[in-house]
């Protein structure tokens, strides 16, 4: 027997090993096969417009493939499962989300992507000629209308040591240093029409309203060691919006929603979003979130106050004053209030309602916010210092004269308060009145004990119930 | 992969050092079972299934049998573009029941395989890979009680335990036994 054992024990080893031995090289045609499946991906490419030829010395770039679907027309950003890597020997280095951090000296590399049985290569130089200045706004002129968002790649000068010109996008460590300047067209002020942010080392252009407006770049010149303004770049913000109006910001379908009135707690903030109806070049309408770059006013701060989400991605609202309302206005260009004294890069938000009044080029909405009272939670009941449980009975030790309740509301909002004698607490006996116990006169949650048996005190606050239940011997 | 180890050998050992205790009972003889079976090919990203037939011939004796399988494609699956088929597999498996006096019978299996994927996507040509190894698992078999030879057959069995692929055996069918 125990030799069987042994042998047994033998012979399972030598399973578990086998089951282990697996032929990764057999394996990699079908695993391949199945990673370009599952993307329903037939080829791969590094997109022109995506993706740069030439990336300045310890500078950085998010290099982008393409799959191409298997209808041979739609495309996707592949993200998963690409295997990056650098031709041999390169200094540079670069992750497996295909980020890619330059040497500090130039070296001409191939870039290599991997996917699935998908191979695809990217000649790279890796340059050191020096920034001079900024040369365009964006390689393609666009249109924009107001309350939108457009990423840019500015166009900039390099000059490489020979002397010699090297035109193309500017690079993650000059993009950052650059000072926009935004002048309204017609008369040369300082423009509220539009912005330029840079997040993560990508530009965006951020229009409030509509009109003409000039940009210029402010950026030191690696080349010179001097300050250069780059050349006016003349930009319109045109206006081809249909409508404005207010969703909450946990609303998907931009299409239906719609936020005309809302109600929220004191202390308790609710989250909206406002979202633009504009008609494309083609015709046709489109909504977008234009929550960023909208002006927004509440006509009575002691009532609620707003305020940005940390990414102007959404606007909050918080109730302040119970029993009370407040209207939330959004609007978006060239509204009746001054803003000049504005930071609109931080989004615009004033204590007073935003209105367009007859300017064409402005539209707007508002929505009425009542701020109702803070719900309770729980009860903290006692009853002659005694704790009590909801609809449960506790019996007392001796019968006394009297009994006196101490009712505490906990709010939703983590805080409490007595409400013994609260206008709004309203005192109910559903069993024992007349027999057992009675109302004491003039003395609110207090009770004058008749006789012995069971009690029962209902109550009611802010749609909150608790139900005393008292056994008197 | 350690090819000095020849795992038919080892299966064959397993069973006639099983088989030849003192004590074993009567319950012997030839058995034979068919069963629709679909074999998922499991990679991280993606899986595909296709199924197959499965025919096995077997030696029952008490508590262990000893079975040749041998499989045959019923249908190919498709992932998007990449249509999946196994043409084959062939297996030698040993089956041991720990608890012979259920009526549901528990097996765990220990055997090896080699099965055949067949696979094509668009631009790529038509290949074929082979995959060798041990395989394991675990079947439940039950009688009908009106023809007790009848056996109702369930079996789970990971027919290739690979580094970045697996291929799972699932087979439902009935047994005969002579």
């Amino acid at each position: 027997m125990l030799f069987k054992n042994i042998f047994n024990l033998h012979i399972i080893s030598i399973f578990i090993l086998l089951s282990a031995c697996g032929d990764a090289d057999k394996e990699a045609n079908l695993v391949n096969l199945h990673i370009a499946a599952s993307q329903d991906i037939v080829s791969i490419n590094f997109p022109v417009e995506k993706n740069e030829s030439i990336i300045s010395i310890n500078s950085e770039f998010n290099f982008t493939l393409q799959g191409v679907k298997s209808n041979n027309i739609d495309t996707i950003n592949i993200t998963n499962d690409v295997i990056w890597s650098l031709s041999e020997n390169a200094l540079s280095s670069i992750d497996q989300q295909g980020h890619l951090v330059a040497s500090s000296t130039a070296e001409l590399i191939t870039l290599k992507a991997q996917f699935g049985h998908l191979t695809e290569t990217f000649e790279l130089k890796i340059s050191d000629a020096r920034f001079d200045e900024i040369i365009e706004l964006d390689k393609d002129s666009f249109n924009i209308d107001m309350c939108l968002s457009k990423d840019i790649k500015p166009i900039a000068r390099y000059i490489d040591k020979d002397g010699l010109d090297e035109i193309r996008p500017v690079d993650s460590n000059i993009i950052n240093t650059i000072a926009w300047l935004i002048r309204n067209q017609e008369d040369n002020s300082a423009s509220q029409r539009a912005y330029i942010n840079t997040i993560a080392n990508q530009a965006s252009l951020q229009t409030l309203a509509a009109g003409n407006i000039i940009i210029q770049a402010n950026a030191l010149s690696v080349y010179t060691g001097t300050v250069k303004t780059s050349s006016d770049f003349n930009q319109s913000v045109n206006n081809a919006m249909n409508s404005i109006k207010i969703c909450n910001s946990s609303d998907t379908d931009l299409n239906i929603c719609n936020v005309t009135s809302a109600n929220i707690e004191k202390d308790k903030s609710i989250s909206f979003i406002s979202v633009g109806n504009y008609q494309a070049s083609d015709g046709s309408n489109f909504n977008k979130n234009i929550t960023q770059n909208s002006k927004w006013g509440i006509d009575n701060t002691i009532n609620a106050s707003i305020a940005f989400g940390n990414d102007l991605q959404n606007l909050n609202i918080t109730g302040k004053t119970e029993s009370t309302s407040a209207i939330l206005s959004v609007a978006c260009g060239e509204i009746t209030q001054p803003i000049s004294s504005i930071d609109i890069t931080k989004g615009v938000t004033l204590n007073s309602s935003v209105s367009c009044d007859a300017n064409i080029n402005c539209l707007d909405k508002s929505s009425n916010i009542t701020i109702d009272k803070l719900s309770v939670s729980s009860f903290t009941v006692r009853a002659n210092d005694i704790d009590l449980v909801d609809n449960t009975s506790q019996t007392l030790s001796s019968r006394p004269d009297e009994i006196s309740l101490q009712v505490t509301a906990n709010y939703t909002n983590s805080t409490s308060a007595v409400i013994t004698i609260d206008d709004e607490l309203i005192y109910n006996i559903t069993l024992g009145d007349g027999s057992i116990i009675e109302d004491k006169l003039n003395s609110k949650g207090v009770y004058n004990v008749l006789g012995p048996g069971t009690a029962k005190i209902k109550l009611d606050y802010r749609t909150e119930e608790f139900t005393v239940l008292l056994e008197i011997p | 992969m350690n090819k000095s180890i020849n795992p038919l050998k080892a299966l064959l050992l397993c069973f006639l050092i099983n088989i030849y205790m003192p004590g074993a009972a009567a319950n012997t003889g030839l058995y034979v079972s068919l069963a629709p079976a679909m074999v998922e090919v499991d990679t991280d990203n993606a899986s595909t299934r296709p199924g197959l037939i499965d025919f096995r011939l077997g030696y029952e004796f008490d508590v262990h049998q000893l079975e040749l399988s041998i499989m045959s494609s019923l249908y190919d699956d498709n992932l998007n573009q990449l249509v999946v088929d196994i043409p084959s597999v062939n297996s030698v498996f040993y089956r041991y029941l720990p608890y012979k006096d259920t009526s549901v019978k528990i097996h765990l299996i220990l055997g090896v395989s080699q099965v055949e994927v067949e696979s094509s996507y668009p631009n790529e040509p038509l290949s074929t890979e082979t995959f060798d190894g041990a395989s394991f698992g675990v079947g439940f078999e039950e009688a009908f009680t009106a023809a007790p030879q009848l056996k109702l057959k369930l079996d789970f069995i990971r027919l290739y335990n690979g580094n970045n692929l697996n291929i799972n055996l699932f087979s439902l069918g009935v047994s005969y036994a002579f």
